[in-house]
C-alpha cells in the first residue's frame, strides 16, 4: 500500500512513451502560458488551452475549524481555496498549468491568519493532473497527503468508451481506526467471495485508482482487515460513468458512536452516501406563536406522532429517526388533532446526524414552515461556534452583531447579515465574552441586545433564537439553548 | 524516476522560467506581501460622533469614540488622509484634511486623534512590524485626558503598587514610547495621576498576549462610579474594555404601564423599601448605580407590594453600562413586557442625542422622524425604521427645534405626532412611544427628559 506525503504513484507507473508525449504537452503547454500555443498541436480533443490542471484540498482533521488554500505561482494571481470545512472537500478545480506553492491557513475569527502546514512547495500542475491534498491528523500536527491521479478527462477521445467506465479510490484519513479493508460490490453480495477494492489501507494511506463499470446499485463496506467484520456500510448507491469517487475514510462525530465513516469525494465536493442507515438524532423545537403545541409526523398521522406536545419556545429532546435521505415526508399538527395539517413537507433526514428541526412563521400569516439545523457537536480546537436562528414571525430579516464588549455596531459590519425568517448561520468564535445585539436588516433599529455571551472551546452547542413573546408578537426575545441556556 | 521523466519535468521548468522565473523553492508566502503596510486610526476625541476614515478615495471604515479601526493592510505607496463626520443636517465636517501620509513596506502607521472636535491633536506612530519575543509583549500607553498627566502600572494582577514604580508617566495628549513587558495572563493596569498612588482606574485582571503589540487607550470616562477615567485595550482589530474592571454599572426604570400611576422596582425580592420607589407613569427614574453582573429587578404597583407587575426581569448588566429596564405595557390585560436598553451618556459636541423606544403594545411597527417645525414626515427620510415594541435607536439631531412623529413602518402615515421638541448641542434625550392612559390607541409620543 502506498505511503506518502506526496505520492505520484499513477504518473510514476506509466510507460516511457506515454511519459514522452506528456512532456510534450508540458512543454506546449509552459509556452502557451507564455501566450504562446496556437494552431499545430497534437492536443487531445477537448484539451483546450488555456492549459489547466486540477487541484483540491480535502479537510479530514477532526478538530480543525474552516481551512483555506492559497495558490500562488509566478505570472498566476494567487487563487483562493476558501473555507473548507472538516470533512469538506473543495471543488476539483482547474487551474493553469505552472509551478505553484500552496498556503493552507486558518483565518481565525478575528482575521489573524495562522500556517496549518508548512508551505506546500513545488506543486507542478500541468495538464494530465488532478491533484488532492488531504489534510488529516490532530489539529496539533496535521500532515498533509497528496496523491496525484491523471485527470479523468485528459486524452480521452470522442469514440473512446468513457461513458462506460468510472474510477475510483480509497483514502484512509480517520485518526479513530486503524487499518482497514474496503469492499466495492453489488448490493447485498455476500462479502466472503468478494474481492475487496483495497486491503489494508491505513492512516495516511491511498490505494491506487481502480477503474470500474457504472452501475446503480453499488453498496461500499468496510471492514477489519482480513475479515467480514462490517464496521461501516454505505447502504446503496450509483456510480455513474465517466465518474471518479474517492472513499474517504474520515473520523465521525454522529450519533451512532461509530468513530468513522466513509465520505465520497467527487469532483463537486465530499457527500454521505444517501442509502447510510445510521439512525438520525433529531429535535424539534416550536417557535410558531400560534400553535402553543404541536405534533410532528414521519409517516401518516394515523401512526402516533415522532415527538409529540412540542410547546412553544421549546427545544425538545432528541430522538432516533430513520434516515431517509434528502426528501423525507414531514407532518406537523396541533398537539392532539390530526387536521388540519399545519405543515405538510419533506425535510432532509441524513445518517448518523444531529440535527435540530425549527418550525417557525405563523399559521395566520401562511409563512408556517420548517428550518433545519445540522448540529456540529464536534470540538474544534481553535473557536467555538454560535448557531443564531431567526424564527421571529413578527420581523423580517435582521442583522446579527456578535462583538466583543465595548465595540459599537456603528463601526462594523454584522456577523450575520440579512438573517432571514427560517434561516440560521453559524458564527466562529474565538473563546471568550460577546455581546450580541440584532437590529433590523439594515439599520440600527435595534430589536434585542446587547445580551453578553460567553463561550469557549470544546463539544459545547451555543444556540440563540430570534423569537416572538410567548402568544405572539413582540417584543422581540433573544432566547437562549444548550450552553447559553439560563 | 527515470531518465525520460527527468526531462520532462527540466522541459517544464525551463519553459516556465522563460515565462518570469518558477517560485519552486521560494519562501514568498502568500499571506505576507512585500509591498504592504498597515494603517490604523484611533479616535480619541472625547466629543466625537462616529468618524469616517479615508485613505485617497477610498473609505477605511467608521470608528467612533474610545475606539480603533483594524490595522489595515495596505499598499505601501503614498496617501491623503482624510478624516470626516456628517452632521445629521448632511453638512461634511472635516477632522483631519488631507494630510499627507506615506506607508512604507512593513510599516504599521497609527494615527491617534486626541483632544477634542475643535482643538484636534494628531499623533502619528510610525513602527516596524512587530519582532517580539515570546514571553513578551510590546506596549504603549495613549493619554487622551486633557489636563493631566497620569502614571500607568501594568503588573502582575497581585503588585501591591506602593512598592514599584509606574510602568509609565504620559501626559496630557501625548502617546508613550513603545516599552516591553512580560505577557500572559493575570496581568492589570492600574491609573493614578502622576505621582500619586490613589487608584484611579483599575483594569483587574486580563491576559496580555504573547508577542503582540497593544495599546491602552486612557480616556474620558462618562459612565456610573469611577473616577472620570476608563481604559481599553487597542489590538490589531478593535479597542475593547477590559471585563473585569472595578467599574459598577447603573440601571433606571421607565415606566409605560399604562393602567397603573407608578411602579416601585425591587432589586433584591420585593422586601422592604423598593430601590425604585414610585415611578410615576411615562418618567425614567434617575439612575442607580448597581453591581455589575445579573441582575434581577421585581415590579409592584408603586406603595403596593403585594400587587406585582413584573416578578422577575432579568438581564445582564456590564461593566460601565448605564441601562434603562422599559416596562411597558398594560398591567390588567397582563402585556406588561421589560427590556433593559442601552442609555447614552456622553456628550457629542454639536450634536443631540435623541434615544427612542417603542413601548406600544397597541402601536404597529412605526417609523420615526424629527422633522422641522411644521414639516410633514417625508418618504425616505425616517431617522428610524420598523420599531416594533421594546425596540429602540438613537436618532442624532442638529440643534434645534422639530416635530416628533411617528408613522406607520415603510409609509408617511402618521400613528402620532407631531409632538414639539427643542433639543440643545450636546444633549440627550429619551422619547417613547406609548400607548394612551389606560391601553390602546391612540398612542402617544412621551418626551421622558
Amino acid at each position: 500500500m502506498a505511503r506518502s506525503r506526496v505520492h505520484r504513484s499513477s504518473l510514476m507507473a506509466w510507460p516511457i512513451g506515454r511519459a514522452v508525449l506528456i512532456g510534450v504537452a508540458l512543454l506546449s503547454v509552459s509556452l502557451a502560458g507564455c501566450g504562446g500555443g496556437g494552431s499545430g498541436e497534437s492536443l487531445p480533443p477537448g484539451d483546450k488551452p488555456p492549459r489547466q490542471g486540477s487541484i483540491r484540498m480535502v479537510n479530514l482533521i477532526p478538530n480543525a475549524p474552516q481551512i483555506s488554500g492559497f495558490l500562488s505561482a509566478a505570472n498566476v494571481a494567487v487563487t483562493a481555496i476558501p473555507g473548507v470545512d472538516f470533512g469538506q472537500s473543495s471543488a476539483l478545480t482547474k487551474y493553469l498549468v505552472a509551478i505553484y506553492q500552496l498556503n493552507v491557513e486558518y483565518i481565525d475569527p478575528s482575521g489573524d491568519v495562522t500556517d496549518v502546514v508548512p508551505v506546500i512547495q513545488d506543486i507542478e500542475l500541468t495538464q494530465e493532473k488532478e491533484a488532492s491534498f488531504y489534510l488529516m491528523g490532530d489539529w496539533a500536527a496535521p500532515i498533509v497527503l497528496r496523491v496525484d491521479n491523471v485527470e479523468i478527462d485528459f486524452g480521452v477521445k470522442p469514440n473512446d468508451n468513457h461513458l462506460n467506465e468510472a474510477s475510483v479510490q480509497v483514502v484512509h484519513g480517520a485518526t479513530s481506526t486503524g487499518p482497514v479493508d474496503v469492499y466495492l460490490t453489488q448490493f447485498g453480495a455476500d462479502l466472503s467471495t468478494a474481492v475487496p477494492l483495497a486491503t489494508g489501507v491505513n492512516f495516511d494511506q491511498f490505494s491506487p485508482l481502480t477503474t470500474i463499470a457504472p452501475s446503480d446499485t453499488y453498496q461500499l463496506r468496510v471492514t477489519d482487515p482480513g475479515t467480514t467484520n462490517v464496521r461501516f456500510d454505505s447502504g446503496s448507491f450509483s456510480i455513474k460513468g465517466f465518474t471518479r469517487s474517492v472513499f474517504v475514510v474520515r473520523d465521525n462525530f454522529g450519533p451512532s458512536g461509530t468513530p468513522f465513516r466513509v465520505s465520497i469525494v467527487t469532483a463537486d465536493g465530499a457527500f454521505q452516501f444517501p442509502g447510510e442507515s445510521l439512525p438520525n438524532s433529531m429535535r424539534l423545537g416550536n417557535f410558531v406563536p400560534d400553535v402553543p403545541a404541536v405534533d410532528a409526523y414521519f409517516t401518516a398521522t394515523t401512526n402516533p406522532p415522532t415527538f409529540t406536545n412540542a410547546q412553544f419556545a421549546q427545544i425538545g429532546a432528541r430522538t432516533p429517526v430513520a434516515a431517509g435521505g434528502a426528501t423525507v415526508p414531514f407532518k406537523v399538527v396541533a398537539t392532539g388533532t390530526t387536521t388540519p395539517i399545519l405543515i405538510d413537507t419533506t425535510i432532509a433526514v441524513p445518517a448518523d446526524m444531529y440535527q435540530t428541526e425549527l418550525l417557525a412563521g405563523s399559521v395566520a400569516k401562511s409563512t408556517i414552515g420548517p428550518m433545519t439545523i445540522f448540529d456540529e457537536v464536534r470540538a474544534i480546537a481553535t473557536e467555538a461556534r454560535v448557531t443564531v436562528a431567526q424564527v421571529s414571525s413578527q420581523i423580517g430579516a435582521v442583522d446579527v452583531y456578535i462583538v466583543p464588549p465595548g465595540v459599537p455596531t456603528t463601526d462594523i459590519a454584522p456577523t450575520m447579515a440579512a438573517l432571514a425568517l427560517k434561516t440560521s448561520a453559524h458564527a466562529s468564535l474565538l473563546p471568550g465574552t460577546y455581546d450580541v445585539i440584532v437590529t433590523r436588516s439594515g439599520s440600527q433599529t435595534v430589536l434585542v441586545g446587547p445580551e453578553r455571551i460567553s463561550v469557549e472551546v470544546g463539544a459545547q452547542l451555543y444556540t440563540l433564537a430570534i423569537t416572538d413573546s410567548d402568544g405572539g408578537g413582540p417584543p422581540i426575545l433573544m432566547r437562549r439553548y444548550d450552553a447559553l441556556a439560563p | 524516476m527515470t531518465l525520460v521523466r527527468r526531462l520532462v519535468l527540466c522541459l517544464a521548468l525551463v519553459s516556465l522560467a522563460a515565462c518570469g522565473g518558477g517560485s519552486g523553492g521560494g519562501s514568498n508566502k502568500v499571506k505576507t506581501p512585500t509591498t504592504f503596510g498597515k494603517f490604523r486610526l484611533i479616535n480619541a476625541l472625547v466629543d466625537s460622533p462616529p468618524l469616517t476614515v479615508k485613505l485617497g478615495t477610498v473609505v477605511q471604515g467608521t470608528v467612533s469614540f474610545s475606539q480603533s479601526t483594524k490595522l489595515l493592510t495596505e499598499g505601501a505607496t503614498n496617501y491623503q488622509l482624510n478624516v470626516q463626520y456628517t452632521t445629521p443636517g448632511g453638512t461634511v465636517k472635516t477632522v483631519v484634511d488631507n494630510r499627507a501620509l506615506t506607508i512604507a513596506v512593513n510599516e504599521q502607521i497609527t494615527f491617534v486623534l486626541l483632544g477634542t472636535l475643535a482643538s484636534v491633536s494628531v499623533v502619528e506612530l510610525d513602527e516596524n512590524a512587530p519582532d517580539i519575543a515570546a514571553g513578551d509583549s510590546e506596549v504603549r500607553f495613549v493619554q487622551s485626558v486633557a489636563g493631566g498627566s497620569y502614571d500607568f502600572y501594568l503588573t502582575g494582577a497581585g503588585v501591591d503598587i506602593t512598592t514599584v514604580g509606574p510602568t509609565a508617566t504620559v501626559n496630557a495628549l501625548v502617546v508613550s514610547d513603545s516599552m516591553t513587558v512580560p505577557s500572559g495572563a493575570n496581568q492589570r493596569l492600574r491609573v493614578t495621576a502622576a505621582g500619586d498612588k490613589t487608584v484611579l482606574y483599575d483594569s483587574g485582571a486580563f491576559t496580555l498576549d504573547d508577542q503582540a503589540r497593544r495599546l491602552f487607550l486612557l480616556g474620558d470616562y462618562f459612565g456610573p462610579g469611577g473616577d472620570g477615567v476608563r481604559a481599553v485595550e487597542i489590538d490589531d482589530h478593535s479597542a475593547t474594555t477590559f471585563l473585569a474592571e472595578d467599574l459598577p454599572a447603573a440601571l433606571s426604570i421607565a415606566n409605560e404601564v399604562v393602567d397603573l400611576a407608578g411602579l416601585d422596582g425591587y432589586l433584591h425580592g420585593i422586601a422592604g423599601s423598593p430601590d425604585f420607589a414610585n415611578v410615576a407613569l411615562d418618567a425614567i427614574s434617575a439612575a442607580q448605580t448597581i453591581p455589575i453582573g445579573n441582575t434581577d429587578v421585581a415590579l409592584t404597583t408603586a406603595g403596593t407590594p403585594g400587587h406585582v407587575v413584573v416578578p422577575d426581569a432579568s438581564f445582564v448588566l456590564g461593566t460601565g453600562e448605564t441601562q434603562t429596564l422599559v416596562v411597558a405595557g398594560v398591567d390588567s390585560a397582563g402585556n406588561v413586557t421589560t427590556r433593559p436598553v442601552t442609555t447614552p451618556v456622553r456628550p457629542i459636541a454639536g450634536v443631540a442625542q435623541v434615544r427612542v423606544i417603542d413601548a406600544s403594545p397597541a402601536a404597529p411597527a412605526v417609523d420615526f422622524f424629527a422633522v422641522a417645525t411644521g414639516a410633514l414626515p417625508a418618504a425616505g427620510k425616517a431617522q428610524l425604521t420598523l420599531l416594533v415594541l421594546q425596540a429602540s435607536g438613537v436618532a442624532l439631531l442638529d440643534p434645534g427645534s422639530y416635530d416628533l412623529y411617528f408613522t406607520t413602518g415603510g409609509t408617511t402615515s402618521v400613528v402620532t405626532g407631531p409632538q414639539p421638541i427643542t433639543v440643545a448641542a450636546g444633549g440627550i434625550y429619551s422619547v417613547l412611544l406609548a400607548d394612551q392612559a389606560g391601553g390602546g390607541s391612540p398612542v402617544r409620543i412621551v418626551v421622558a427628559d
